[in-house]
Protein backbone atom coordinates (compact mmCIF):
# COMPACT_ATOMS: atom_id res chain seq x y z
CA UNK A 1 0.00 0.00 0.00
CA UNK A 2 2.94 2.35 0.40
CA UNK A 3 3.57 1.79 -3.30
CA UNK A 4 0.90 4.87 -3.96
CA UNK A 5 3.06 6.93 -1.33
CA UNK A 6 6.08 5.96 -2.91
CA UNK A 7 4.83 7.08 -6.75
CA UNK A 8 3.31 10.29 -5.49
CA UNK A 9 6.85 11.50 -4.37
CA UNK A 10 8.05 10.07 -7.97
CA UNK A 11 6.25 12.08 -9.47
CA UNK A 12 6.97 15.09 -7.42
CA UNK A 13 10.76 14.68 -7.83
CA UNK A 14 9.90 14.17 -11.57
CA UNK A 15 8.06 17.76 -11.41
CA UNK A 16 10.68 19.16 -9.72
CA UNK A 17 13.46 18.03 -12.20
CA UNK A 18 11.59 19.27 -15.43
CA UNK A 19 10.75 22.70 -14.07
CA UNK A 20 12.28 25.25 -16.23
CA UNK A 21 12.24 22.84 -19.21
CA UNK A 22 9.46 23.57 -21.96
CA UNK A 23 8.21 19.78 -22.03
CA UNK A 24 5.26 19.46 -24.10
CA UNK A 25 4.90 15.82 -22.60
CA UNK A 26 6.55 13.28 -20.75
CA UNK A 27 6.95 9.75 -22.71
CA UNK A 28 8.78 7.29 -20.42
CA UNK A 29 10.00 7.75 -16.75
CA UNK A 30 12.72 4.99 -16.38
CA UNK A 31 12.92 3.44 -12.66
CA UNK A 32 15.35 1.22 -10.69
CA UNK A 33 13.53 -0.60 -8.07
CA UNK A 34 16.25 -3.28 -6.01
CA UNK A 35 14.46 -6.36 -4.99
CA UNK A 36 15.18 -5.67 -1.29
CA UNK A 37 13.57 -1.98 -1.36
CA UNK A 38 10.08 -3.48 -0.33
CA UNK A 39 8.44 -2.11 -3.15
CA UNK A 40 6.11 -4.41 -5.42
CA UNK A 41 6.47 -3.28 -9.18
CA UNK A 42 3.69 -4.88 -10.18
CA UNK A 43 2.08 -2.50 -7.21
CA UNK A 44 3.81 0.74 -8.23
CA UNK A 45 2.41 -0.10 -11.65
CA UNK A 46 -1.35 0.31 -10.88
CA UNK A 47 -0.77 2.86 -8.33
CA UNK A 48 0.87 5.04 -11.52
CA UNK A 49 -1.81 4.46 -13.61
CA UNK A 50 -4.23 6.62 -11.04
CA UNK A 51 -1.55 8.86 -9.39
CA UNK A 52 -0.78 9.97 -12.71
CA UNK A 53 -3.38 11.22 -13.87
CA UNK A 54 -3.86 15.17 -14.06
CA UNK A 55 -0.18 15.55 -13.64
CA UNK A 56 3.10 16.13 -16.16
CA UNK A 57 2.79 12.33 -16.93
CA UNK A 58 -0.55 11.97 -17.77
CA UNK A 59 0.88 10.29 -20.78
CA UNK A 60 3.59 8.34 -19.67
CA UNK A 61 4.63 5.10 -19.49
CA UNK A 62 6.48 3.70 -16.37
CA UNK A 63 9.70 1.70 -16.81
CA UNK A 64 10.75 -0.18 -13.99
CA UNK A 65 13.89 -2.28 -13.85
CA UNK A 66 14.49 -4.40 -11.05
CA UNK A 67 18.23 -4.89 -9.77
CA UNK A 68 19.25 -8.39 -8.13
CA UNK A 69 20.07 -8.37 -4.42
CA UNK A 70 23.29 -9.33 -4.09
CA UNK A 71 25.30 -9.60 -0.69
CA UNK A 72 29.60 -9.60 -0.52
CA UNK A 73 30.69 -11.99 2.12
CA UNK A 74 32.81 -10.45 4.79
CA UNK A 75 34.61 -13.83 5.36
CA UNK A 76 35.63 -15.00 1.65
CA UNK A 77 34.96 -11.52 0.20
CA UNK A 78 32.81 -13.30 -2.75
CA UNK A 79 29.72 -11.95 -4.47
CA UNK A 80 26.68 -13.82 -3.83
CA UNK A 81 23.13 -13.85 -4.84
CA UNK A 82 20.34 -14.34 -3.09
CA UNK A 83 17.40 -17.00 -4.90
CA UNK A 84 14.24 -17.50 -2.30
CA UNK A 85 14.99 -15.73 1.17
CA UNK A 86 16.18 -12.63 1.64
CA UNK A 87 19.05 -13.80 4.44
CA UNK A 88 22.72 -13.85 4.81
CA UNK A 89 24.42 -17.29 4.26
CA UNK A 90 27.37 -17.08 1.95
CA UNK A 91 26.98 -20.18 -0.74
CA UNK A 92 30.71 -20.55 -0.79
CA UNK A 93 31.80 -20.70 2.62
CA UNK A 94 28.50 -20.73 4.77
CA UNK A 95 29.28 -17.47 6.63
CA UNK A 96 26.54 -15.81 7.91
CA UNK A 97 28.28 -11.94 7.72
CA UNK A 98 27.63 -10.47 5.07
CA UNK A 99 26.99 -6.96 3.56
CA UNK A 100 24.38 -6.00 1.15
CA UNK A 101 25.90 -4.68 -2.48
CA UNK A 102 22.91 -3.94 -4.45
CA UNK A 103 18.98 -4.23 -4.17
CA UNK A 104 18.11 -1.73 -2.16
CA UNK A 105 18.17 1.03 -4.96
CA UNK A 106 15.38 2.93 -5.36
CA UNK A 107 15.74 5.82 -7.24
CA UNK A 108 14.52 7.12 -11.00
CA UNK A 109 16.88 7.07 -13.98
CA UNK A 110 16.02 8.53 -16.93
CA UNK A 111 12.95 10.44 -18.10
CA UNK A 112 12.05 10.58 -22.21
CA UNK A 113 10.42 13.91 -23.20
CA UNK A 114 8.69 15.67 -26.03
CA UNK A 115 10.08 19.33 -26.09
CA UNK A 116 7.74 22.12 -27.19
CA UNK B 1 14.82 13.17 -26.05
CA UNK B 2 15.86 10.74 -23.15
CA UNK B 3 17.24 13.20 -19.56
CA UNK B 4 19.23 11.18 -17.17
CA UNK B 5 17.96 12.65 -14.01
CA UNK B 6 19.58 9.97 -10.91
CA UNK B 7 17.13 11.17 -8.14
CA UNK B 8 16.47 9.49 -5.27
CA UNK B 9 12.58 8.77 -5.39
CA UNK B 10 12.19 9.59 -1.63
CA UNK B 11 14.35 12.59 -1.86
CA UNK B 12 12.34 14.90 -0.80
CA UNK B 13 11.43 12.58 2.41
CA UNK B 14 15.44 11.69 2.81
CA UNK B 15 16.29 15.35 2.83
CA UNK B 16 13.27 16.17 5.33
CA UNK B 17 14.19 13.55 7.66
CA UNK B 18 18.27 14.42 7.59
CA UNK B 19 17.54 17.50 8.33
CA UNK B 20 15.39 17.03 11.57
CA UNK B 21 18.26 14.87 12.21
CA UNK B 22 20.50 17.79 12.70
CA UNK B 23 18.02 19.71 14.56
CA UNK B 24 17.45 17.02 16.86
CA UNK B 25 21.25 16.89 17.57
CA UNK B 26 21.26 20.38 17.81
CA UNK B 27 18.76 20.34 20.67
CA UNK B 28 20.66 17.29 21.96
CA UNK B 29 17.31 15.08 21.79
CA UNK B 30 17.88 11.51 21.16
CA UNK B 31 14.92 9.98 18.86
CA UNK B 32 13.77 6.90 18.13
CA UNK B 33 11.41 5.23 15.46
CA UNK B 34 9.75 2.66 17.70
CA UNK B 35 7.89 0.05 15.11
CA UNK B 36 6.19 -3.71 15.38
CA UNK B 37 2.47 -5.04 13.98
CA UNK B 38 -0.24 -4.22 15.69
CA UNK B 39 -0.91 -5.38 18.92
CA UNK B 40 2.75 -6.09 20.11
CA UNK B 41 2.66 -3.94 22.79
CA UNK B 42 4.34 -0.84 22.25
CA UNK B 43 1.87 1.30 23.89
CA UNK B 44 2.09 -0.83 27.40
CA UNK B 45 5.91 -0.57 26.92
CA UNK B 46 6.11 2.89 26.39
CA UNK B 47 4.09 3.44 29.72
CA UNK B 48 6.41 1.19 32.12
CA UNK B 49 9.54 3.50 30.16
CA UNK B 50 7.72 6.60 30.81
CA UNK B 51 7.00 6.05 34.40
CA UNK B 52 10.39 4.21 34.78
CA UNK B 53 12.25 7.56 33.55
CA UNK B 54 10.13 11.07 33.93
CA UNK B 55 11.35 11.62 36.74
CA UNK B 56 15.11 11.72 35.33
CA UNK B 57 14.21 12.52 32.05
CA UNK B 58 12.15 14.81 29.43
CA UNK B 59 10.17 12.53 27.00
CA UNK B 60 8.19 13.58 24.40
CA UNK B 61 5.94 11.24 21.98
CA UNK B 62 4.49 11.69 18.56
CA UNK B 63 2.23 8.70 18.57
CA UNK B 64 0.91 7.75 15.05
CA UNK B 65 -2.19 6.26 14.10
CA UNK B 66 -4.45 5.61 11.80
CA UNK B 67 -7.34 6.08 13.40
CA UNK B 68 -8.68 6.81 16.97
CA UNK B 69 -6.72 8.91 19.60
CA UNK B 70 -6.92 5.46 22.08
CA UNK B 71 -3.02 5.31 22.48
CA UNK B 72 -2.04 8.99 22.62
CA UNK B 73 -4.68 9.32 25.27
CA UNK B 74 -3.06 6.39 27.63
CA UNK B 75 0.14 7.98 27.18
CA UNK B 76 -1.06 11.17 28.19
CA UNK B 77 -1.41 9.83 31.66
CA UNK B 78 1.93 9.32 32.19
CA UNK B 79 2.67 13.07 32.07
CA UNK B 80 4.62 12.72 28.58
CA UNK B 81 3.87 15.50 25.96
CA UNK B 82 2.06 13.72 23.48
CA UNK B 83 1.14 15.28 20.16
CA UNK B 84 -0.66 12.80 17.70
CA UNK B 85 -0.85 11.94 14.28
CA UNK B 86 -4.01 10.67 13.07
CA UNK B 87 -2.98 9.20 8.75
CA UNK B 88 -6.77 8.96 8.24
CA UNK B 89 -6.99 12.34 6.69
CA UNK B 90 -4.33 11.62 4.36
CA UNK B 91 -5.86 8.40 3.04
CA UNK B 92 -4.89 6.18 5.93
CA UNK B 93 -1.49 5.66 5.03
CA UNK B 94 0.48 2.82 7.30
CA UNK B 95 3.04 4.77 7.57
CA UNK B 96 4.49 8.05 9.26
CA UNK B 97 6.60 10.09 6.51
CA UNK B 98 9.53 12.68 7.47
CA UNK B 99 7.35 16.02 6.65
CA UNK B 100 4.14 14.75 9.69
CA UNK B 101 7.20 13.99 12.20
CA UNK B 102 8.54 17.53 11.57
CA UNK B 103 5.35 19.24 12.17
CA UNK B 104 3.85 17.14 14.86
CA UNK B 105 7.45 18.12 16.62
CA UNK B 106 7.50 21.72 16.03
CA UNK B 107 3.90 21.36 18.29
CA UNK B 108 5.70 20.12 21.18
CA UNK B 109 7.45 22.31 23.81
CA UNK B 110 11.05 20.99 22.69
CA UNK B 111 12.86 23.03 25.52
CA UNK B 112 14.92 20.63 27.63
CA UNK B 113 13.53 17.39 25.68
CA UNK B 114 16.14 14.34 26.49
CA UNK B 115 14.22 12.00 24.52
CA UNK B 116 11.71 11.74 21.58
CA UNK B 117 9.71 8.90 20.77
CA UNK B 118 7.94 7.80 17.81
CA UNK B 119 5.61 5.26 17.96
CA UNK B 120 4.94 4.29 14.21
CA UNK B 121 1.99 2.81 12.53
CA UNK B 122 1.29 -0.91 13.38
CA UNK B 123 2.98 -2.40 10.44
CA UNK B 124 5.42 -4.49 9.85
CA UNK B 125 6.03 -3.55 5.81
CA UNK B 126 5.55 0.04 5.14
CA UNK B 127 7.56 1.64 8.27
CA UNK B 128 10.54 0.50 6.99
CA UNK B 129 10.43 2.50 3.60
CA UNK B 130 10.41 5.81 5.30
CA UNK B 131 13.43 7.57 7.33
CA UNK B 132 11.44 9.23 9.86
CA UNK B 133 14.48 11.47 11.31
CA UNK B 134 15.00 9.31 14.30
CA UNK B 135 18.66 8.18 14.97
CA UNK B 136 17.81 4.77 16.10
CA UNK B 137 15.18 2.69 14.50
CA UNK B 138 13.82 -0.49 16.59
CA UNK B 139 11.55 -3.30 15.58
CA UNK B 140 9.40 -4.90 18.45
CA UNK B 141 8.02 -8.26 17.84
CA UNK B 142 5.93 -10.08 20.61
CA UNK B 143 6.58 -14.15 21.30
CA UNK B 144 2.90 -14.80 20.52
CA UNK B 145 3.72 -13.56 17.06
CA UNK B 146 6.00 -16.15 15.47
CA UNK B 147 9.95 -17.22 15.27
CA UNK B 148 9.30 -17.03 11.51
CA UNK B 149 8.88 -13.16 11.04
CA UNK B 150 12.34 -11.72 10.53
CA UNK B 151 12.46 -14.35 7.36
CA UNK B 152 8.74 -12.63 6.36
CA UNK B 153 9.49 -8.91 6.73
CA UNK B 154 13.10 -9.52 6.07
CA UNK B 155 13.36 -5.24 5.37
CA UNK B 156 11.84 -4.42 8.75
CA UNK B 157 14.08 -6.20 10.32
CA UNK B 158 17.35 -5.53 8.24
CA UNK B 159 17.39 -1.52 8.74
CA UNK B 160 16.26 -1.73 12.52
CA UNK B 161 18.94 -0.92 15.19
CA UNK B 162 17.40 -3.21 17.86
CA UNK B 163 15.23 -5.68 18.28
CA UNK B 164 12.78 -6.28 21.54
CA UNK B 165 11.15 -8.67 22.01
CA UNK B 166 7.70 -8.60 23.96
CA UNK B 167 5.42 -10.56 26.09
CA UNK B 168 8.21 -12.66 27.11
CA UNK B 169 6.35 -14.25 30.34
CA UNK B 170 4.77 -15.72 27.26
CA UNK B 171 7.48 -17.93 26.18
CA UNK B 172 6.67 -21.03 27.86
CA UNK B 173 2.63 -20.90 27.10
CA UNK B 174 3.41 -20.15 23.42
CA UNK B 175 6.31 -22.64 23.26
CA UNK B 176 8.16 -19.84 21.74
CA UNK B 177 12.05 -20.74 20.41
CA UNK B 178 13.84 -17.52 21.45
CA UNK B 179 17.17 -19.70 19.77
CA UNK B 180 15.54 -19.72 16.68
CA UNK B 181 13.69 -16.45 16.22
CA UNK B 182 17.22 -14.97 17.03
CA UNK B 183 18.73 -17.39 14.56
CA UNK B 184 16.42 -16.11 12.03
CA UNK B 185 16.65 -12.49 13.07
CA UNK B 186 20.87 -12.61 12.40
CA UNK B 187 20.07 -13.80 8.93
CA UNK B 188 18.78 -10.63 7.98
CA UNK B 189 20.81 -8.29 10.01
CA UNK B 190 23.72 -10.09 11.56
CA UNK B 191 24.29 -6.54 13.60
CA UNK B 192 21.23 -5.75 15.39
CA UNK B 193 21.01 -5.52 19.43
CA UNK B 194 18.13 -7.63 21.01
CA UNK B 195 16.56 -6.91 24.28
CA UNK B 196 13.55 -9.55 25.89
CA UNK B 197 11.22 -7.45 27.81
CA UNK B 198 8.01 -8.52 29.70
CA UNK B 199 5.72 -5.46 30.43
CA UNK B 200 3.78 -7.25 32.42
CA UNK B 201 6.11 -8.79 34.60
CA UNK B 202 8.58 -6.08 34.75
CA UNK B 203 11.66 -8.24 32.95
CA UNK B 204 13.89 -6.90 30.73
CA UNK B 205 12.50 -3.00 31.74
CA UNK B 206 15.57 -1.82 33.88
CA UNK B 207 18.03 -3.45 30.50
CA UNK B 208 15.94 -1.32 27.99
CA UNK B 209 15.68 2.16 29.88
CA UNK B 210 19.66 1.67 30.55
CA UNK B 211 20.20 1.55 26.24
CA UNK B 212 18.08 4.48 25.78
CA UNK B 213 19.83 6.48 28.73
CA UNK B 214 23.34 5.21 27.06
CA UNK B 215 21.88 6.39 23.94
CA UNK B 216 20.69 9.91 25.82
CA UNK B 217 23.85 10.54 27.16
CA UNK B 218 25.67 10.14 24.09
CA UNK B 219 23.54 13.24 22.54
CA UNK B 220 24.20 14.86 25.23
Amino acid sequence: MHELAIVQNMISEVEKSLCGMTVSSVIRVSIKVGEFSGVVPDSMQFAFEFAKEGTILENAALNIDQVAFKLRCRNCNKIFKMKDEFIYKCPHCDSTDAEVVSGKELFIESIEIEEE
Amino acid sequence: MEVKIITKILKANDEVAAELRREFDGKKIFCINLMSSPGSGKTTLLEKTIEGMKEKTKIGVIEGDITTSIDAERLQKTGAEVVEINTKPFGGDCHLEAGWIRESFHQMEAKGLDLLIIENIGNLVCPAEFDTGAHKNIVMLSVAEGEDKPLKYPLMFHKSDLLIISKSDLIEIQEFDIGKLLDNVKKVNPDIDVIIVSARKNTGIEEWIGWLNKNISIKK
